[in-house]
């Protein structure tokens, strides 16, 4: 590539040498192509965030609030104020080129009636508006009943207590079962052990349909379809996504460490729990991650294996179910959804770095 | 280990004793301890419950009622696949007449009438194939494009992927929850914004013609994760190349082309795969916008919603693995398709096997 190659190798700024006219043009097109970036993550962000603002803003409307047809962001409610017994609604009104707020006590389409709130006994101010065309002021007033509402209807207590047990619990299973069969296949000569690990590999692709029906009998027969069994015991027996990553991992480890405590006297189960998962800390602590967000998530397997019994239904099921019987009343959804999503956002928040940058995604180019 | 056998050479001698044999034995043995979760866990939730709907397939089994399940042959697959073609002469009326009893009306070409003995299966291959046709392309090169994007160095960046990722944590049935109010016809934010450049916004959901965009648009919102995987990809090409190639004159599309894409093809396919996985099983966001239903017209009837469908609300067992079993042959064929034509374009560092 670079055969012929400068005499003397002087360094040169970029673009020095050359005329200044493309030097301008190429800063140009430089800022040109930095702007339309910056434009299209604007764009980006507001199409991302837009659902999320959505969600939360509306979950602290009322009922009441849900039908104001001017479909203000925040929950906003009118301020009306009590005069004689009535409670009378606020207008923003142009007095003298400034804008006060006025309570309106009649108005007719020609002229209005105002009480000012500040001085109730003084004289009411009679102007030549129509209050229709005036606004009424508002002010913010998040309700927080909404999400109330959504804690019994969901039965929420319970539903967080069934999915805190599942994820919690199987993620300690799967990344347990997920080590040990990870530094099985990387680090013993096992007969027949490339074959058993293509076939750990082809599970990944196979539906889950093909294996969920029989099971589902099989559970139904041993009485787990009423429990949270079904949900969490699968898990501690591994799974083809967590060990290839653990795997991946592990064979970076080099060897010479396992080597290093064999001569020190330890066993191979010693020499794992003392030399490799302290130094897999990290890795395994992401796989336990994913893996909770994703039963956190997980919707399929929940619905078929509770369907017979509400006390055991996690909170994607009882969300849903919710859903169906609330259909028209978007606060009150949100607040659910809110509620639902609310571990994984903090857990994110909190580990954010293994989310976006993590050790483990890098090995699935290898 | 080496230095240890050359500095006690009275065990090579003893062949009675083989060491490094023994030792084999003890490593693999090891090894089966530390594989077994997986073996059992294989056997007990994936070997013997595939064998069992293997053979729940040939049968009749309905879980509801106590009958043993009988052995019925092919009769599943015949009903599921079986089609019939029929040329319609002028004076038939009604296409209906020409099919055989059992078949109904599938599609109709011309005069040729193409009946099913079970429309539904045919009709959810076809959205299942749909929407893999619309969302897999559509989310692949939104999630290449934004791990490009994410990857400048520009103020921000972290809070920039992050925004991104978030969708992604968010469980299924609450995001499914969120868009559907998003896409609502009369309140919905989409049409809002759409009623702002004077366009009135269809009724995204109950519209047989605009569901499949809605739900496209949905996994588009959670296009965080394939992104991220990418980003992972971009990150580990290295800066020499990009170098290099400025050196030699290359612009910005050209080392797009010729370094990006060919250094993270192995991730483009490994999305690729995953996405396509994903397709086949879809049917959470499906099922909680419909309540379960499929509507509008059967047009969100996914193969897997069919599938739970025949299987827990019909409690057609038999005929649910019967379709299980045909999902799975369809899978691992377009996996083996995409693996075998993978060869042309993904390009592994250290192979000379690019094209």
């Amino acid at each position: 590539m670079a055969t012929i190659r400068p005499l003397k190798m002087v360094k040169l700024a970029p673009g020095m040498g050359q005329p200044l006219s493309s030097r301008v043009q190429r800063d140009a097109w430089r800022l040109i192509g930095l702007g339309t970036a910056l434009a299209i993550i604007a764009l980006v962000m507001i199409a991302f965030m837009a659902p999320m603002v959505y969600m939360v803003t509306t979950s602290f409307k009322s009922d009441a609030q849900m039908t104001d047809p001017t479909h203000p962001l925040l929950p906003q409610s009118t301020v009306t104020f009590s005069y004689q017994g009535k409670d009378l609604p606020e207008y923003n009104v142009p007095v003298d080129g400034t804008i006060r707020q006025l309570a309106l006590l009649e108005g007719t389409r020609a002229q209005s009636t105002f009480i000012d709130p500040a001085n109730p006994s003084g004289a009411p101010l009679i102007l030549p508006i129509r209050a229709l065309t005036l606004t009424k002021v508002t002010r913010f007033d998040p309700a927080p009943q909404t999400y109330q509402t959504a804690i019994d209807r969901m039965d929420f207590p319970r539903a967080l207590t069934n999915t805190l047990a599942i994820t919690l619990i199987s993620s300690i299973g799967a990344v347990t079962s997920a080590a040990l069969v990870a530094y099985g296949f990387s680090r013993f000569r096992i007969p027949g052990g490339n074959i058993l690990f293509l076939v750990l590999m082809a599970t990944i692709i196979l539906p889950q349909q093909v294996t969920i029906i029989p099971a589902f009998i099989i559970y139904q027969k041993i009485s787990w379809t009423s429990t949270l069994l079904p949900l969490i015991v699968p898990h501690f027996f591994s799974n083809a996504y967590n060990v290839f990553l653990l795997r991946q991992y592990f064979m970076t480890i080099p060897n010479e460490m396992d080597e290093a405590a064999k001569v020190d006297g330890a066993n191979p189960l010693q020499t794992f729990l003392y030399v490799i998962v302290p130094q897999a800390r990290a890795a395994l602590v992401t796989v336990a991650l994913f893996h909770f967000l994703v039963i956190w998530s997980e919707f399929y397997n929940a619905l078929i294996f509770t369907s017979g019994s509400q006390e055991s239904q996690p909170l994607s099921v009882a969300l849903n179910r919710f859903q169906q019987l609330r259909g028209g009343q978007p606060n009150q959804m949100m607040a659910g959804a809110v509620l639902t999503m609310l571990v994984p956002v903090i857990i994110f928040f909190l580990a954010q770095r293994t989310f976006t940058q993590g050790v483990v995604i890098t090995g699935v180019d290898k | 280990m080496a230095t240890i056998t050359s500095s006690t050479p009275l065990v090579t001698t003893n062949p009675a004793r083989h060491p490094r044999s023994i030792m084999r034995r003890i490593e693999s043995v090891w090894g089966f301890v530390f594989i077994m979760p997986w073996i059992i866990g294989f056997l007990l939730f994936t070997g013997f419950p595939m064998v069992a709907s293997l053979y729940l397939s040939f049968t009749d089994y309905k879980i509801t009622d106590n009958q043993p399940a009988n052995w019925i042959g092919l009769t599943n697959y015949r009903q599921m696949l079986s089609l019939e073609f029929k040329t319609l002469s002028s004076t038939d009326q009604k296409s209906e007449s020409v099919l055989t009893a059992g078949y109904s009306e599938l599609l109709r070409v011309n005069t040729l009438v193409i009946g099913a003995s079970d429309p539904l299966f045919w009709k959810s291959i076809k959205v299942t194939l749909l929407y893999a046709v619309l969302s897999l392309p559509l989310s692949l090169f939104a999630a290449l494009g934004l791990a490009l994007l994410m990857n400048l160095k520009l103020p921000g960046i972290m809070f920039y992927r992050t925004i991104i990722y978030l969708p992604s944590v968010i469980p299924a049935v609450a995001s499914a929850i969120v868009l559907q109010q998003i896409l609502n016809r009369d309140i919905g934010w989409l049409n809002l914004l759409l009623s702002k450049f004077g366009i009135t916004g269809p009724d995204w959901i109950n519209d047989e013609r605009y569901i499949m965009p809605a739900l496209v648009l949905i996994t588009l919102w959670g296009v965080g994760q394939a992104m991220v995987i990418y980003l992972a990809g971009l990150q580990g090409v290295p800066s020499e190349l990009y170098e290099a190639a400025k050196v030699d004159g290359a612009n910005g599309f050209v080392r797009l082309r010729r370094i990006t894409l060919p250094l993270i093809s192995p991730v483009i396919l490994y999305n690729l795969v995953i996405g396509l996985i994903g397709t086949f099983q879809y049917f959470t966001t499906a099922y909680v916008l419909t309540q379960g239903l499929g509507t509008p017209n059967y047009s969100t009837y996914f193969y897997n919603m069919y599938l739970f469908k025949r299987a827990f609300a019909f409690t057609d067992m038999g005929y649910a693995s019967a379709m299980a079993w045909v999902l799975v042959v369809i899978v691992t064929i377009i996996t083996a398709v995409v693996f075998t034509t993978s060869g042309n374009w993904v390009f592994y560092a250290g192979s000379r096997k690019s094209s």
